[in-house]
This record gives structure tokens, C-alpha cells and sequence, in this order.
């Protein structure tokens, strides 16, 4: 049995009568074990204070107790520990402490043998699951027989350890009888002072005796003598096996005349223990020079620290340790569809300051929710929100909300919600009703409805008790109703009075359960913004680049279904319409800026995948937006669609909105950072990421060739699409934040990469696939006139500059630049046709685009590619082509095109745009060694081969609209800080 | 064998793969088997999805679960990348039992390293012992229509390299999985027996 396991048979075979505790790893399961035995009356009780004072009663009352609890358990229970130090016992009293070296699940590693010191009571420390029961039962001897209460100190690795356990039989100790003791019972200062005196002068004497009884002594070699307990004695005997070893059982008092004696004559002496220099300093103070050894004072022991810690020791090596390659962590995360998530994603969605406790929860605060501020204690969130209160700003107490569990509420945040109300705080406070005190393994708790055996007794319900208080606005929401819980927590933000707004869903841990059927993602509309990876579901996965849902993970609890908007740059759509609803406008732009700093240009060019009727996974968004806003819908119509809400057109409102009331230094940085931070071409994605670290606060300079910032938003896309003023306006945000632009800088040419590197800490290329890809087509070389480049001329057209076309122009292509060069050249006069190698269907264009050229009179070739340019004294005079038709299925699963036999015709053409597509620009690159995965979606980081290098934009992820590149910018600008981050704390 | 008679067995997985189960198994083989058994265990966050690591000792008059650094007899692991992390607890020409399963790791965490190839993966564990066997233990176990049997096929596998009498496995296992999946656990462990007998023949 494990250690725990074996302290609560320990003591039931002492005729315990009563255990009382409150969950903490490691010391949950001696009271779970306990309550299984018969006649014990076992409880978990509110909090460990709660649960010792119970035992003491008991105690007192004559029957056994024992009180269990982790080692910050007896922080709360300190206030009656010391009392009952001093009171003494009647029947046998036990408390555990589980110590958690190495804190595995705990918020500190306090070494609980202090206080056994401070308090002047036993402190027993069993090493083996048979140490723990046998120590157990004998502990409520000494308790009795010295009139202390005993202190049983385990730790993780005792408590948790298994090993077989001789079992003995219960002893029916008759109760003691009670008597009324005043002297002993009332701790009135004059009591006090008489028990002090005789436990100093009685009590410690007699049991620095009894500890004589609990030391062993493992005689082994004489060169090295080793004084240990508790765990440290496992390290210490495995380590060195052939050492004499003195193992104490009884560490408070410890056997003085017995060390002495031991350590007499021998020449090496040292002292193994974990976390405090306990022992040491207490050895030590007997006059023993105990060899200086080189153990940490923090963390857990093991085998190996232990035999590093001693020099020349004789005893086995530990082998060098092969050298790994850089792992992802593992951490433990919230699990696929917990209820705790939905509130954390809202809480970040309102970018709350979070007052967090301690429980499961306490995991939002990672990333990616990042959605907690503190968490110290066990029920610590609401009263110190109510003391962040009376410093903050009103706008900072507009987003204070205080987070607590179930469990943790009943446990400490009562009082603290006593005092809210009591003080006149506003503190919103979330209470997180998962029905089950979660982390440490679902035990029942006053809300429940049932005690530790199972037994039903009356419900001990939030809402009424914080009613009962007199809290006027209580709430209770479902965590899985994301737009709900955002309401609920918003209105309780804005309120001058305190709040309370209950989550209530079970633990899907301990109700396993499935919503409906399991999400998939729908691969054609996923846009791969990632915003269901904000979650930090693990469920949700990225395998290859693309997201995936685990169905053995997945219980369809629909939070990732919310959260998608088809949004090409990942913007909250949900969250901007509800502000949008609420004529919040500055609000919303803020939330919109949070993933797209250029919303007024993205609201005119954005192909808007956000229209589908049902998202990438499968949530019918269109229908839900027509019945929450029809207001929005009204305002907001899509033409020819009434019914159809356009999000562009909100995103374009709201952008015109910023730039008309916000000028770009509300979104500098609050607190600069050191770094500096080159970013190498102000397109789209160079930009983006240059909005988002030097949101962060990182220094940036962007380096562009060209004589304006903006890339293809200023020189790709055509000004009847895009007027420039709106891009310039756009920028000068950036301007204003204090990003520099450094423009007609050319990498390669005026800076060198290496320089760049050298003064950088960071750089981002982000040069985008700014020249033309060449086609392989005969009579080309001969043509002097007739024949551009689709982004030349569009640059030309851009730059104001004088372009003549012929009557009769071929655009070859059919992306996006093939699109405006078609409606450019029909601007310009001429008759355009487009020849596009596939069928219209496969057009990668956006659809809008190639609608408005149909309207504008451009004729489509679809299925036809050119094989020849015809001319006459170097001027382009007709086309030769050959109808295709589908081939065999391409690695992507696309049918390539191939000719049909004999097809070719010819047209008379007077110029020839080739827009087939653009390649990066790199010749800057080499000879740096740098490397990293272009035209790929696989490389989510962005991270080059070089450590302190990134790509963002096309030219890393593949053609990508503005949004699209926009979108990249954002995410590698994340990777640049992590990186950045990690790289100062490693200094 | 390692010295002083005690073998050494890590178990390592991700939380929910029920690595603490199959150390339970182990050790309830050994205890049936006469011997002094420890085992240790980390609970509280296993549940959770993360990095789960236990250990299982036997052998005659075993005090600690503690298994040292470089000690360990057998790595036993049910996901690929669990089995490097915990790599430096082998000893030296130990045995590396790896189930084939990759679990990817949440994507906050493949933002910081990528998850290692199985290129990378046998070299690195190819660097401390050539004793590395790669189970197909999760494929063995869609077979016979549960993935989570996986564990079972793997100790199965494992049965095969410990001086462990057969009836006490196949008696652990009945004593301590749940009653209605005992039949197709003991399918699994059979499973697991066959195919360490036809891939491999090396005893520690």
C-alpha cells in the first residue's frame, strides 16, 4: 500500500475515532482511505483549520483524531496548532503534514519540520509505507503519554511510494473520560505562561528520550558516517549503501546524548536532508563538525544530487547523461472541454486583470490563456482584488475581476466575500462551480450535496449564500455559452456594486460526457488563423500546418466552434460585433487592432471568408449573427444579401472609426524593453509584426527598398480598390507608436544581413514576393514592346507613372495580381481578355474581384495556356494557345492540367501581361547560412535556422492575401517575443 | 539484473495513457512472485495530460522506490517523446521499450521545440543502449478495436525480458483492471508476448 494509504490503517489500528482534513496533494488520500474503515467518523472539513480544531474537540473529548493536510494546509490550521501545543491532549492527537518537495503540485516547498519546532511538539518522519503505519500508530501513544500533540511529517514521495505493509488489528481504546480543565483548556495569558514553562521544562526533556527509541543505526564502513531521515534516508542508502548510517525517526526533539554518541570517533561525518538545513544546523549546534556538503536548499532530492553532493565518496556513479535534443514541455494543461476555459478565454477576451486561487483553474494563467494576473494562496483572489481595488485607476477596476473555485470558495473566500460587501468593495468575483473539488482528485465539498462516505446531506448552495450576504446581482452562467458568460462578466465590470457570477458545469473529468458529435474541421474554409488555438484546448492540434481536432480528446463541447469566425487574420468577430451591437465603437477598434492593425484597408481589399454560412468547424455563424443583431444586419447589409450581415463592412466602419478618433500613441507601449528589433520589408506582414512588438514594447526599425512603406498594399493593389491616403493614414499609427521606417534601404545593398544581425537582437524578413515568376514561353527573348509583368506594371500604375497598353491586351494568369492588372489595363482603355490554365473554379483570385471584372467587361479563357508570344519587329502582335483539360491528380490533390491534342489556336494581342505568380527576392541571404522553409504552411513560428531569425509573410508562408500576411506578422511577432523573453531569462 | 538483486523499472507516458496502472501491474506481478516490491508515483496532475513518470522496483529486501539516474533496468514507454525525456534514467546498454505512439504535446508547447523525429528519436536512444525496441503497441491495440489497450500489449512485450513467472502476469492483470475489459486485456498482453518472441530474443 502507499504511504498514505498505511497511515490511515495506522491509525485505525490505533482506535482513531476521528479524522477530519481538507484535500492537498500529496496528502489527499489518507482521509479517503481512512473513511473507508469502519467506526471512524471522518469529515472533510471547510479548511484545515476548520478540520483541526474538529480533531481537537475530539481529542479533548476523549476519543482519537487525527486532522491530515497538506503542507500549506498547516499554515491555515497554524493558529489552533500552536494553541493545542500548549493545551495538550486528552486522547491521542495526530496532525499530518504532507510536505511537497520539489512542489509537484503545490505553491511552495515550506519545510513543515520548522514547525513542528516552533510549536515544541513531536515530529515523527516515517521513510517507508510500514515506517508510515507502524510511526502513525505509535504517535498517538506519545501523544498520549507525553500530553503533546504529534506531528506526523510525510512527503511526496513517502506518502506516494508503495511498498507491502505488514497489517495488525485494530486496538479498542476506551474513550477517555472528559474533564473540565480550565488551567490546561483556556489559554488565557496567565494559563499560557505555567504551560510553557512545563513543556520546556517536562515535556522536551522526556521526549528527547523517547526520540532515542525512534533512531536506527545501518552499520556499514567507517570512512563515512551519514545522519539522515525521512525520505533523505532512501536517497542516502541507495546512494551510499556501504556508509555507517544513523536514521533518526523522531526529528523534533532530536536524540542529542544518542548523536553525540554516534558521531564519537568517527572521522567523516555529514548530514543528508532535503530542502532546510534542519538537522544540520541543529547537529552542528552540538558541537559536531559535520562535513559542508553541496545539496541544494530547494527542490526534491534524488540519488544522483545526493552522490554529487559528496565529495570522494567511494559508493557507485552515476553514468554521464546523454545529451537531449531540445524537448517540447509537457505540462499539464486543462483538459478538452473544461468548463474553466470558457471563462478564461472570455476573461482574456475582456483583457481582464485576474485575481486567481488555487485549484485546477489555476492553469488558465499559462499560455496561450494567459488569463491570470495573481494567485497566492488558497482563497486569496477576492480580498486581494478588494485591495488592488483601492489603488487602481477606474479604468483598471473596470477589468479587475477576482477568480475562484467551488471548493476554494467554501474553503477561505467566504470571509473575504464578507468583507467586499462589508467595506463597500466592487469586486467582481467568478466562483468556478465545477461540483467537485477537482485537482486533487474530486472529493465531495459543501456544495455537493454528499460527504467523504458518500452519505446525501444538505446542499450548501453559492447563489444563496451570497444572497443571504445581501450581494444584489448573482448570476449563473454556462461556461459554454462564450457571448453569455462575456455579458455577464461585462455588465458586472461596468456596475458600481460587487458581483457574483457563478460558472456552473461539472467537471467533465468526473462526469465523463459528450456535448453532441465531434468537431471536425472543414479544410476548404479553414483560413488558419488559429484563433481556436487561443484556446489552449488540446484537442485542438496542428499537425502539418493545418489544424486538426483529436477526436479521441475532443467531447464536443462547441468552444472552438465559438470561437471561429473564418476570419483570415484571426479577429474576435464574435466579440467586435457585440461591441459593434452596443455602439461601443472605440472598444470594439481596440479588440479589432488586438489582431489586425490595419482594419480600415483590410476592410476594403479582404477576400472576407467570414460570410460563410457555416464556419470551418461547423457552426452555423451566419444565422446566429441575423438573430442577435438585426440591427447590425440592417445597417451592415451585404449587397444583395438583406439578410446577410457583412462583417467587412463593420471592419471597415470600425477602422474608419479609429482613424478618425484615435491617433496611433494610445497604442505605444506602456513599458519600453531593451531589445531592438530589425524587421526587413514594410509590406503587410513586415508591418504587422513591427505593430505587434512594438506593442510589446521592443524597439523596431522596419528596412524598405522602395521609396514608401506599405508593399503590395501600396504597390500591388490598385488605388481604385485602395485609396493610398487610407494605407498612409494606417501607417502613421505605427508612426506614432514609435516604430521606425527607414525607407529606400535595401538589404544586401546599403546594410549588409550580417550587420543587421550584428546590432539587432531579433531580425524579421519579411520581403515578400515582390519579383515577377518567370514564365517559360517562347518568343519572349525576341520582344522589346508589348510584353510587362503583371507587378511591374501594377508598381508603375502605382507610382503615378506614365503606362500606355495596347487596344488588345492578354492577361496571362489567374491569381489576384492577374485580377487587377486586367481591371487596371481596362481602366486604361483597352479590351482585356484572361487566360487562365484551369477551370474558373480553381481561380485563386478573390470571387468579388472576378466578378467586378466580369461587370467591367473583361472576357475569361478558362482551361487555356499560352505557348507562344507572336511578333512583329519586336513588337507583340497575337498570342498562340492551347485549350487543357484535367490530368492526373497532383500531390495536393488537384487534377494538374494537361493540353489537348492538337487544340492551339491563335489571337491577335497587342500586349502581354504575364501574372503567374511572384518569387522571393533572397540574393541578401547569401553566404549567411540562414535557412528556413518557404512556400510551406508547416513552420508556425516563423523561425529561421538561425537562432534570432524569423520570416514572416509570403515569403515564408506561401501566398496569402494582405489579411492573410497580416495575420502571419501578428503570430511571428509572438515567436520573436518568446523568444526574446527566454533568451533574457536565461541571462 | 542490476547489483544488490534489485531491478529497476521506469514507466513513463502522458497523463490518461495509464502508465500508473501498468506500474501497479508490474509491481503486483513481483509482489505475487514472492519479492519485495516499492513503487513511486507522482499524483494530482497526472490526469491532466502531462508528463506522467513512475517507478517500480523488486528484487530482495528493496527499501526505496527511488530509481537512481542511470539505474534504470528497463525504460518502459508508452509515448515516443516521454521516452527521451526520461532517457538519462537507463543505465547503460539498458532496455529501451518504446511503444510506437506520438502524442503531440499542446501547441503552445510545439511553439518552443518541434516534436523529434523517429530519425532523431532512435539515434538519441541508440546513444545510451542498443537495446532499443519500438512496439507497435498501438497499432497491435486498434486491432483488437481499443487504442487504450496499448499499455497491455506493452506489458506483454515487457514480460518477456523480466524473470517474472507468466501465471502471475496474466493474474496482476485480472486482480487489477476492471472486470469488464479483463478478457480483451489479457488478449492484449498475449499480443504483446507474441510479438516480442518474434521481434526479439535479448535478456537483461
Amino acid at each position: 500500500m502507499s504511504g498514505n494509504e498505511a497511515i490511515a490503517r495506522g491509525a485505525w489500528e490505533a482506535g482513531v475515532r476521528v479524522g477530519c482534513g481538507y484535500p492537498g496533494t500529496p496528502s489527499t488520500e489518507i482521509l479517503e482511505a481512512l473513511a473507508r474503515y469502519p467506526d471512524v467518523d471522518c469529515e472533510w472539513s471547510t479548511n484545515e483549520k476548520v478540520a483541526l480544531e474538529v480533531a481537537v474537540g475530539a481529542a479533548l473529548a476523549g476519543g482519537r483524531a487525527i486532522a491530515t493536510m497538506k503542507h500549506v494546509g498547516l499554515n491555515v490550521a497554524a493558529d489552533p496548532f500552536f494553541s493545542v501545543a500548549y493545551m495538550g491532549v486528552n486522547a491521542g492527537l495526530v496532525v499530518v503534514s504532507a510536505d511537497d518537495p520539489g512542489m509537484h503540485s503545490s505553491q511552495n516547498e515550506q519545510d513543515n519540520r520548522l514547525l513542528a519546532r516552533a510549536a515544541r511538539v513531536a515530529l515523527l518522519e516515517p521513510s517507508t509505507p510500514q515506517e508510515c503505519k507502524d510511526f502513525t500508530l505509535a504517535a498517538f501513544e506519545i501523544s498520549e503519554r507525553y500530553d503533546t500533540p504529534v506531528l506526523l511529517r510525510t512527503t511526496t514521495r513517502i506518502s506516494h511510494g508503495k511498498s507491502s505493509v505488514t497489517l495488525g488489528q485494530r486496538h479498542e481504546i476506551p474513550r477517555k473520560p472528559y474533564r473540565k480543565n480550565v488551567q490546561k483548556n483556556v489559554v488565557l495569558p496567565a494559563h499560557g505562561r505555567a504551560r510553557h514553562v512545563l513543556i520546556e521544562t517536562q515535556r522536551i526533556p522526556a521526549l528527547e528520550k523517547e526520540a532515542e527509541r525512534w533512531a536506527q543505526v545501518f552499520q556499514g564502513s567507517d570512512d563515512l558516517a551519514i545522519i539522515t531521515a525521512g525520505a533523505a534516508f532512501l536517497y542516502a542508502r541507495e546512494a551510499f549503501p556501504h556508509a555507517t548510517i544513523l536514521k533518526l525517526g523522531m526529528t523534533h526533539p532530536l536524540p542529542r546524548e544518542l548523536i553525540k554518541k554516534f558521531c564519537a570517533g568517527k572521522q567523516r561525518v555529514i548530514v543528508i536532508e532535503e530542502l532546510e538545513p534542519y538537522l544540520t544546523e541543529q547537529v552542528r549546534a552540538l558541537g559536531i563538525a559535520t562535513e559542508e556538503i553541496h545539496l541544494p536548499r530547494f527542490g526534491e532530492l534524488s540519488v544522483g544530487l545526493v552522490r554529487q553532493a559528496v565529495e570522494r565518496a567511494r559508493d557507485g556513479a552515476t553514468p554521464p547523461p546523454v545529451e537531449l535534443p531540445l524537448l517540447p514541455p509537457r505540462p499539464p494543461i486543462l483538459c478538452a472541454g473544461c468548463m474553466h476555459r470558457g471563462i478564461f478565454y472570455v476573461l482574456k477576451q475582456l483583457d481582464a486583470i485576474v485575481s486567481g486561487d488555487i485549484g485546477c483553474y489555476t492553469l488558465g494563467a499559462l499560455a496561450p490563456l494567459d488569463a491570470m494576473d495573481t494567485c497566492m494562496n488558497m482563497g486569496a483572489s477576492l480580498a486581494m482584488a478588494h485591495g488592488m481595488a483601492k489603488i487602481f485607476s477606474e479604468e483598471e477596476k473596470k477589468r479587475l475581476v477576482a477568480v475562484i473555485g467551488d471548493s476554494t470558495f467554501y474553503h477561505s473566500g467566504v470571509p473575504a466575500l464578507i468583507d467586499i460587501l462589508y467595506n463597500g468593495g466592487q469586486t467582481v468575483t467568478v466562483i468556478l462551480d465545477n461540483h467537485t473539488t477537482a485537482m486533487t482528485g474530486h472529493q465531495e465539498h459543501p456544495g455537493t450535496g454528499r460527504t467523504i462516505t458518500g452519505k446525501p446531506t444538505p446542499v450548501i448552495e453559492i447563489e444563496s449564500l451570497a444572497k443571504g450576504l445581501g450581494i444584489k446581482h448573482v448570476q449563473r452562467v454556462d461556461p459554454y455559452d462564450l457571448l453569455t458568460a462575456w455579458r455577464a462578466v461585462d455588465t458586472a465590470l461596468h456596475r458600481p456594486e460587487p458581483s457574483v457570477i457563478v460558472a456552473d458545469a461539472p467537471c467533465v473529468l468526473k462526469e465523463k460526457r459528450r456535448f453532441g458529435e465531434i468537431v471536425s474541421v472543414d479544410k476548404k474554409k479553414c483560413t488558419e488563423c488559429f484563433a481556436c488555438t487561443e484556446l489552449g484546448c488540446p484537442a485542438v492540434e496542428i499537425q502539418d500546418g493545418h489544424i486538426e481536432i483529436n477526436k479521441l480528446l475532443c467531447i464536443a463541447c462547441t468552444h472552438c466552434q465559438q470561437v471561429c469566425a473564418d476570419c483570415n487574420a484571426g479577429i474576435d468577430i464574435p466579440q467586435v460585433l457585440e461591441l459593434v451591437h452596443q455602439k461601443r465603437y472605440a472598444d470594439a477598434f481596440r479588440v479589432l487592432l488586438r489582431a489586425n492593425p490595419f482594419p480600415a484597408v483590410a476592410g476594403r481589399v479582404c477576400p472576407h471568408p467570414c460570410d460563410h454560412e457555416i464556419n470551418a468547424l461547423g457552426w452555423p455563424q451566419e444565422r446566429l449573427y441575423a438573430e442577435r443583431y438585426p440591427d447590425l444586419v440592417k445597417e451592415f447589409a451585404t449587397p444583395g444579401h438583406p439578410a446577410k450581415l457583412s462583417v467587412r463592412d463593420v471592419e471597415r466602419f470600425l477602422g474608419d472609426y479609429g482613424m478618425e478618433n484615435f491617433t496611433g500613441a494610445e497604442f505605444a507601449p506602456v513599458a519600453e524593453r531593451s531589445e531592438k528589433i530589425a524587421i526587413i520589408g514594410a509590406g503587410p506582414a513586415g508591418l504587422s509584426a513591427a505593430f505587434y512588438l512594438r506593442r510589446r514594447g521592443f524597439h523596431v526599425t522596419v528596412f524598405e527598398a522602395f521609396e514608401k512603406p506599405g508593399g503590395m498594399m501600396r504597390y500591388g493593389i490598385p488605388a481604385f480598390r485602395l485609396n493610398k491616403e487610407i494605407l498612409d493614414r494606417e501607417i502613421d499609427r505605427l508612426l506614432m507608436m514609435g516604430v521606425e521606417i527607414r525607407c529606400h534601404v535595401t538589404v544586401g545593398r546599403e546594410v549588409s544581413f550580417a550587420e543587421l544581425q550584428k546590432e539587432h537582437d531579433a531580425v524579421v524578413i519579411a520581403v515578400g514576393d515582390s519579383a515577377p515568376q518567370e514564365l517559360e514561353l517562347e518568343g519572349t527573348s525576341d520582344v522589346r514592346d508589348g510584353l510587362l509583368y503583371g507587378v511591374d506594371f501594377l508598381r508603375r500604375l502605382n507610382r503615378g507613372q506614365d503606362i500606355k497598353v495596347g487596344r488588345r491586351v492578354a492577361v496571362i494568369g489567374g491569381g489576384n495580381t492577374a485580377i487587377d492588372c486586367a481591371r487596371s489595363a481596362k481602366r486604361l482603355g483597352a479590351e482585356v481578355t484572361v487566360y487562365y490554365r484551369r477551370t474558373a473554379q480553381e481561380m485563386p483570385a478573390i470571387r468579388d474581384e472576378i466578378d467586378e471584372a466580369i461587370l467591367e467587361g473583361v472576357r475569361f479563357e478558362f482551361q487555356t495556356n499560352p505557348i507562344r508570344v507572336l511578333a512583329q519587329a519586336s513588337r507583340v502582335c497575337g498570342l498562340e494557345l492551347i485549350r487543357m483539360q484535367p490530368g492526373p491528380l497532383d500531390k495536393d490533390g488537384r487534377r494538374r492540367p494537361v493540353p489537348v491534342p492538337k487544340s492551339e489556336f491563335s489571337v491577335p494581342v497587342d500586349t502581354v501581361i504575364l501574372a503567374v505568380g511572384e518569387r522571393a527576392d533572397l540574393d541578401f541571404l547569401k553566404e549567411t547560412g540562414v535557412r528556413f522553409a518557404q512556400k510551406i504552411h508547416t513552420a508556425f513560428t516563423g523561425a529561421a535556422s538561425q537562432p534570432g531569425v524569423f520570416a514572416c509573410g509570403d515569403v515564408a508562408f506561401g501566398y496569402g492575401t494582405v489579411t492573410q500576411s497580416i495575420a502571419t506578422g501578428r503570430r511571428v511577432a509572438g515567436a520573436v517575443a518568446t523568444y526574446l523573453q527566454r533568451k533574457s531569462v536565461k541571462r | 539484473m542490476s547489483t544488490y538483486n534489485i531491478t529497476n523499472i521506469v514507466v513513463v507516458g502522458v497523463g490518461g495513457q495509464g502508465s500508473v496502472l501498468a506500474g501497479q501491474i508490474i509491481a503486483r506481478v513481483a509482489a505475487l512472485a514472492g519479492l519485495s516490491v516499492a513503487t513511486s508515483e507522482v499524483h494530482g496532475m497526472a490526469q491532466r495530460g502531462g508528463s506522467v513518470f513512475s517507478t517500480v522496483r523488486y528484487g530482495t529486501d528493496v527499501l526505496s522506490p527511488a530509481v537512481p539516474e542511470g539505474a534504470a533496468d528497463v525504460l518502459l514507454a508508452f509515448e515516443k517523446l516521454e521516452a527521451l525525456r526520461y532517457l538519462n534514467y537507463l543505465k547503460v546498454d539498458g532496455l529501451a521499450l518504446v511503444n510506437d505512439q506520438r502524442i503531440l504535446p499542446s501547441v503552445e508547447s510545439l511553439k518552443l521545440a518541434p516534436y523529434p523525429n523517429d530519425k532523431t528519436l532512435e539515434e538519441t536512444l541508440r546513444r545510451r543502449t542498443e537495446h532499443v525496441l519500438i512496439v507497435p503497441g498501438l497499432t497491435i491495440a486498434q486491432e483488437l478495436g481499443h487504442a487504450a489497450l496499448a499499455n497491455t500489449v506493452m506489458l506483454g512485450a515487457l514480460s518477456q525480458f523480466l524473470d517474472l513467472p507468466h501465471a502471475e502476469w496474466r493474474q496482476a492483470i485480472t486482480e487489477l483492471v476492471p472486470p469488464q475489459t479483463r478478457e480483451l486485456n489479457l488478449i492484449a498482453f498475449d499480443e504483446g508476448v507474441t510479438w516480442a518472441r518474434r521481434h526479439a530474443r535479448v535478456t537483461i
